[in-house]
């Protein structure tokens, strides 16, 4: 019985309270990432160091919570680790191929010099919704992904 | 406590949980806690299950081997006569032995059960040979709790026991939601606060979500409460008051399918009891339709540009630009006619079949929703059929047309409230269920999904002979 106890109490953290716990730290986390998105380097990097420590115990539920894994990746951005975001991205891909997703990879591939690559990112995310291609912030590139989409 | 008990005091929270359940500081503040709750009761109803089987005291020399046959061989050969199976049915049930008697006729579990647990396998076939085999899981997973559940309200219902209780405390929790939509869309008890770049009506979710799954919800428990009137004549004023206000949750909520699913149930509903009724209620429905259209100004709007959008030939506008996913879904139903593409998985497809969607019908490009990721189709029967191919689709037909065939038989005149209950009920729900899948996700929704299947197995618990 205690065993049958234990094992009751470990799916109802695992199944209940952690995702309805990770859920709310996500949301604050991704906003607190929102904020810092036009402040200063020092200031991107304290979001994402509490995001990253915040969502320390969430790691689990990655396979499942497309939201985690673009929190890490935003956050490992911030942290001056793009390899370490475009993984993060892919896992978060694995679970939703959302085109913010496909931009915010195609961001992290920029930064880690892979600029084919990052138009790949981009045409995916732009040729599911055109406005994404306005959050690309160099002209050159976007021209590039305009110009991949119309092909 | 028996274990029975303590498994319906589990059922009965769960009704009054799941749609109640809310994260108002989460981004997903409605689906995420009403999963959440359901994992919780299934968790509590396997752990009482399997504590009750890990405490059950060995008397194999006393009792007979457990199930329906074994019952009978506890009688010797020659005795084994429908009469004295019941009477010793009656000494096992006094005893403790075997719970409340079971009502005449095959067993509930025998009759329901099967249908639910060859879908499921067929859910689990789909997810081994799905495109994202790890979606495709949560999604069996989904599917293995709703059977649980469905599992245990049917056992727990059995012989009618708790007959109040388990329809009248989901009602409780429906007539609360729908007194909170009215509030809101009133602009008199804002709950979750407002935001000013969002259009009112749309933050008018009561506990459930979005006014299109409220609308869902409600037009599921305003049909259960117009069915318990029908059958349940000493509380007949109660359920009608509470129907009175779940039908005004759901004019409130403007959703157009859900209204026309409940219109359709009423008319199964009065069927049951003559066609004369019924073409009568089909009648008055048409006409309280009209008045309401021209009286309640949001609905007259929504008239006005419905009828704009068909003039004009904007189809994708009139069906709230929703052609793209139903495009997209009918794309990888035939890609993959057998199978589908996996359970769980339209969301995680949708964006390679969209594209191809948008090269073959261009139009779809003018969408305001054309950058709109959307996880469900929107509509289940083609969410089925994408998901989990033709045999999928086939058994999710099965499924709701074992529920209405508990209605097929003559009267119900000389039954008491619970068959009588499940005789009103099972067409008519079932005719919804049909309906409101047209445009909107029951099945996907795990609030309206749960009242349905909650329900389904009332029925199924307390179908009459």
């Amino acid at each position: 019985m205690l065993l049958l106890a234990a094992a009751a109490a470990v799916s109802l953290r695992y199944a209940t309270y952690l995702p309805v716990v990770c859920e709310a730290r996500v949301t604050h986390a991704l906003r607190a990432l929102t904020d810092a998105a036009d402040g200063s380097a020092a200031v991107q990097v304290a979001a994402a160091r509490a995001a990253q420590s915040s969502l320390s115990a969430c790691d689990c539920l990655a396979g499942s919570d497309f939201k985690l894994m673009y929190v890490r990746g935003t956050a490992l951005r911030y942290l001056g680790d793009p390899a370490g975001a475009i993984d993060a991205y892919h896992r978060a891909l694995a679970v939703h191929r959302r085109p913010e997703l496909y931009l915010a990879l195609g961001l992290a591939q920029l930064e880690a010099l892979d600029r084919s690559a990052a138009i790949d990112s981009f045409a995916a995310a732009g040729a599911f919704d055109p406005a994404q291609l306005e959050r690309i912030p160099y002209d050159d590139v976007r021209a590039e992904v305009e110009q991949r989409i119309d092909q | 406590m028996k274990t029975s008990s303590l498994i319906l005091a589990v059922v009965l929270l769960g009704t009054i949980c799941i749609p109640l359940a809310v994260l108002p500081q989460g981004f997903d503040a409605f689906r995420l806690p009403k999963v959440a709750t359901l994992r919780a009761e299934v968790i509590l109803i396997a752990a009482i299950f399997v504590g009750a089987l890990v405490l059950r005291p060995r008397r194999d020399d006393e009792r007979p081997p457990a199930g329906r046959r074994g019952r009978q061989h506890w009688l010797p050969k020659a005795e084994r006569t429908p009469l004295a199976i019941s009477a010793v049915r009656a000494q096992t049930s006094a005893a403790g032995h075997a719970g409340p008697p079971e009502a005449p006729g095959r067993s509930p579990l025998v009759a329901a059960v099967p249908v639910a647990c060859v879908a499921l396998a067929w859910m689990a076939i789909a997810t081994l040979v799905s495109t994202n085999p790890a979606v495709s899981s949560w999604r069996l997973a989904a599917g293995v709790s709703t059977l649980i559940v469905f599992i245990a309200t049917l056992r727990v219902a059995v012989g009618g026991r708790a007959y109040l209780a388990l329809v009248a405390l989901p009602l409780l929790a429906a007539a609360f939601n729908a007194a909170v939509v009215i509030l809101q869309e009133l602009n008199v008890w804002m709950p979750f606060g407002t935001r000013p770049d969002v259009r009112h009506h749309l933050q008018c979710t009561a506990f459930i979500g979005n006014p299109n799954e409220v609308g869902s919800y409600l037009a599921v428990a305003a049909l259960v409460c117009m069915a318990a009137a029908f059958a349940d004549a000493a509380r007949r004023r109660w359920f009608a008051a509470g129907a009175a206000l779940l039908v005004a949750g759901l004019v409130a909520s403007q959703t157009l399918t859900a209204f026309a699913a409940f219109i359709a149930g009423m008319i199964a509903l009065f069927a049951l009891v003559s066609w004369k009724h019924a073409l009568r209620v089909a009648l008055i429905a048409g006409l309280a339709a009209i008045v309401l259209v021209a009286t309640v100004a949001p609905l007259r709007q929504r008239a006005g540009q419905m009828a704009k959008q068909l003039r004009t030939g904007r189809y994708n506008a009139f069906m709230t630009d929703r052609l793209t996913p139903f495009a997209a879904a009918s794309l990888m139903a035939i890609d993959r006619p057998l199978t589908g593409v996996g359970p769980g998985t339209f969301g995680w497809n949708y964006h390679p079949y969209k594209l191809r969607a948008e090269e073959r019908f261009p139009d779809l490009r003018k969408a305001w929703s054309r950058g709109v990721n959307f996880g469900v189709v929107h509509n289940d029967h083609l969410q089925v059929l994408a998901e989990g191919g033709a045999v999928g689709y086939a058994l999710f037909l099965a499924c709701i047309a074992t529920l209405g065939a508990i209605s097929l038989r003559r009267g119900a005149a000389d039954l008491p409230p619970p068959q009588r209950f499940a005789f009103f009920l099972a067409l008519p729900l079932a005719v919804l269920w049909l309906v409101l899948s047209l445009a909107q996700f029951p099945l996907e929704t795990v609030v309206v999904r749960m009242l349905i299947v909650h329900f389904a197995a009332l029925c199924a618990a307390w179908r009459p002979s």
